[in-house]
């Protein structure tokens, strides 16, 4: 499997998954006028890693998302529930999303996104400008 | 109001607009490099060819004077100094031979030694190269010649012969005479050495030399033409020169004044004086001392003779230079000719991409004004579909609602209808913006009537319950999978006479009493999308109506406005702030200071979502007039 790396745009964040090591990163805003257009690779791409991989790969997927309009949130969390079902499969799964404690409505986003899943979701605040 | 059908203005026939004529357009930058480049090469060409020829003439000239010159004078001077100490050689020779002393000591009697001494005179003329041999006897005052014979006597009393009876009386070893007879046309040196030295002072002997031979040897040491040779002696006598009736005359009637001082001045030792007269041009003179006699050679050369190569150089180097010129100016044009075309041609080739751009770009602009105008269009329907004022304004007397899409269209709106029993108000956030979000709208408010109508009118929650429903099914969003997942967010309130009911649907209420403010959060299921389950219900929440009750309801835009230092969002907590601190001041002051914060935070940052806010105080009394906006 290749790794998976789009730049960021305006509106679309960085994608970096890296097969080999089991990092996915997402970074980024988040809202494009075709929310499904941009995830819809992204989503592809962890159905096939997620079918590859055996449940003894760790999972380790970073999220910096300050925005995302309510489509991407959508997909998100399409791709959120992938991860989870993958975790109530026996794969070892950890959400990590690092948010900016002064920028209210991205926790009130994670925190909103956490309910809806059993896998370990981390959220970490970051001091950062 | 009639439907306009707008047709796109046929495009006018036109034609690229025509170029102007090359031949003038780039040429004046293009000349002007090209002539400056030349002027510089020609600068260039002319500096080396001046220093080139400056340099050789200088080196040239140096050499001359402190070598050549040199040279020459040295091996001039070694040659007469030979010539001198040879004819010194031999008269001394004479001088100190003992058959000379004692045959003129005894008074020529003794015949044996006068045939010696008579041989040796004769020698020295037929083999030895003099002129003449002599030898003058102070015993007998018999002058004998080179045949051995006497060809006179001496006399003191004859000045002529003073020279003779000077020497003798001053005892000087050896002297040079020079004997002048220009009338025979010749001039004699004489080397008279003391018999028996000064001791003895028996009379004197020597030989003596034709200077007009030794001129004409002299000939051969002249540079040229031009250029002169003279033996002088310290007073500046002439004693010889390469043009020999000068013989006998002063050095300062030949050379200019100045010169000739300068020369004498440092006649002991070698120096070199250059000057400069009209006729003659530029003349080095050499002067080196003779150190067998006080005499000198002095060497003029014209500067055109010594070095006549420079002019050669010089014709040669200006030809080189002029060559080089022609040839580096004329293959400079081509090279800039052959070069301005390909300039020409590049910006011949940007002048018509500029036209096609120019033409795709009109293009552009018309299509997108087609779009637009379509939008504007659908922006009217929108606004119409969507009108609430009038309800809003009859049931609450204090009120406002904010309606800002982030395009002309928009997926937010408010909502309210009269029911029995009370009013019916909504903020919904459809999905998506613009377009699309339009699209919702629409749907959403046809249905949130209907259902009002004949459904239900004082339930909120099952309001919502229906909606959801309704709407799963005419989207076809009953199951879990398919290819869309629309819905809305909405926040809805049934105003009676006495209570509120409110329920909602990821839109939550926010609730002013007693100058505090609080949240209430509602359900976490939005309407219409997939993962609500079809026969989803909602819940009610009651709040009793005072006089001081304040609701506000507001679609997410807001709150994730960004902006500020950081670019957060604007945040819920901010707006909280904001209204429980205006609680007191009015609900038009309220608006305002929302909106004023709203617009410092959002400062140069574009409207990131649609705004969509309603607030209503239900029991006040007097009248205030609240706004929608757009």
């Amino acid at each position: 499997m290749e790794t998976l790396m789009i730049e960021p745009s305006k509106s679309t964040p960085k994608i970096h998954f890296d097969p080999s090591t089991g990092k996915l990163l997402i970074s980024g805003h988040a809202y494009p006028e075709n929310a499904f257009k941009f995830f819809e690779p992204i989503l592809q791409w962890l159905d096939l890693f997620l079918a590859e991989n055996s449940a003894q790969f760790t999972v380790d997927f970073e999220l910096r998302l300050p925005y995302m309009n309510t489509s991407s949130t959508k997909c998100f969390m399409i791709l959120l529930e992938k991860l989870d079902d993958a975790y109530r499969g026996g794969m070892q799964v950890t959400v990590r999303w690092y948010y900016n404690p002064d920028n209210e409505r991205e926790l009130e986003c994670a925190e909103e996104f956490k309910e809806d899943l059993q896998l370990p979701f981390e959220l970490i605040p970051v001091e950062e400008s | 109001m009639e439907r306009v059908t707008k047709q796109a203005p046929p495009l006018p026939a036109e034609q690229p607009a025509r170029l102007p004529a090359l031949a003038e357009m780039p040429d004046r930058s293009v000349t002007k490099v090209t002539l400056f480049g030349g002027a510089v090469i020609v600068f260039a060409i002319l500096l080396v060819g001046w220093l080139v020829y400056t340099v050789t003439q200088r080196e040239a000239v140096d050499k001359l004077k402190t070598k050549d010159l040199l040279h020459l004078a040295d091996s001039i001077a070694a040659k007469v100094d030979g010539q001198i100490r040879k004819a010194k050689e031999t008269s001394l020779l004479m001088a100190e031979d003992p058959n000379v002393i004692n045959w003129v000591a005894g008074g020529e009697r003794d015949e044996a030694l006068g045939a010696v001494v008579g041989r040796k005179l004769t020698l020295l003329t037929s083999e030895h190269g003099y002129d003449n041999s002599f030898l003058v006897s102070a015993v007998s005052n018999r002058y004998w010649g080179e045949g051995g014979t006497v060809l006179r006597t001496m006399s003191r009393s004859d000045p002529e012969d003073a020279w003779f009876y000077a020497n003798v009386d001053n005892r000087k070893p050896i002297e040079i005479v020079l004997d002048y007879a220009i009338a025979r046309g010749d001039t004699f040196v004489f080397v008279n050495a003391l018999i028996g030295g000064a001791e003895r002072a028996l009379g004197e002997t020597g030989v003596g030399l034709s200077l007009k031979q030794s001129a004409e040897q002299f000939q051969q040491f002249k540079y040229g033409d031009k250029s002169h040779l003279w033996l002088v002696d310290r007073e500046g006598t002439i004693y010889l020169s390469d043009r020999y009736e000068q013989a006998g005359t002063k050095l300062n009637t030949i050379l200019p004044g100045a010169v000739s001082d300068e020369l004498f001045a440092g006649f002991a030792n070698t120096q070199v004086v250059t000057y400069r007269t009209a006729q003659t041009g530029t003349i080095d003179l050499i002067s080196r001392p003779i150190e067998s006699a006080d005499l000198d050679i002095v060497f003029a050369i014209p500067r055109s003779e010594s070095v006549p190569f420079l002019h050669k150089i010089r014709t040669n180097t200006l030809l080189a230079v002029l060559a080089s010129l022609l040839l580096i100016v004329a293959f400079y044009f081509y090279v800039s000719r052959k070069l301005a075309d390909p300039y020409k041609r590049a910006l011949r080739h940007n002048e018509e991409l500029e036209l096609k751009v120019a033409e795709r770009t009109r293009e552009l602009s018309l299509k997108h004004e087609q779009l637009t105008d379509g939008i504007a269009y659908a922006k009217r329907i929108q606004d119409s579909v969507l009108h609430s004022e009038d309800v809003l304004r009859e049931a609450f007397p204090v009120y406002f609602a904010i309606r800002q899409p982030r395009d002309l269209v928009g997926g937010d709106f408010y909502w309210a209808k009269r029911v029995s029993g009370g009013t019916l108000a909504a903020v919904a956030d459809c999905t998506g913006h613009g377009v699309p979000g339009a699209f919702m709208t629409l749907l959403a408010q046809s249905l949130l009537n209907r259902i009002a109508e004949h459904e239900c009118q004082d339930d909120p929650a099952r309001l919502l319950a229906l909606l959801n429903r309704h709407l799963k099914r005419t989207l076809r969003q009953e199951t879990r999978q398919g290819d869309t997942d629309d819905g809305l967010d909405i926040g809805l309130l049934f105003i009676g006479d006495s209570h509120v009911l409110y329920a909602g649907a990821r839109c939550p209420l926010l609730v002013v009493r007693g100058g505090e403010a609080e949240w209430i959060e509602g359900d976490r299921k939005s309407v219409g999308y997939r993962r609500t389950p079809l026969e989803y219900e909602y819940a009610n929440v009651q709040l009793e109506l005072t006089d001081d009750l304040v609701l506000f309801m507001s679609t997410d835009g807001w709150y994730d406005q960004n902006g500020g230092a950081n670019d957060y969002s604007f945040g819920r907590t901010r707006f909280a702030a904001i209204v429980a601190g205006q609680a007191a001041s009015g609900l038009e002051n309220c608006r305002t200071e929302l909106l004023q914060q709203l617009r410092e935070h959002a400062g140069s940052k574009e409207q990131r979502d649609d705004i969509t806010v309603l607030a209503l105080q239900p029991k006040r009394k007097q009248v205030q007039v609240g706004e929608a906006t757009r």
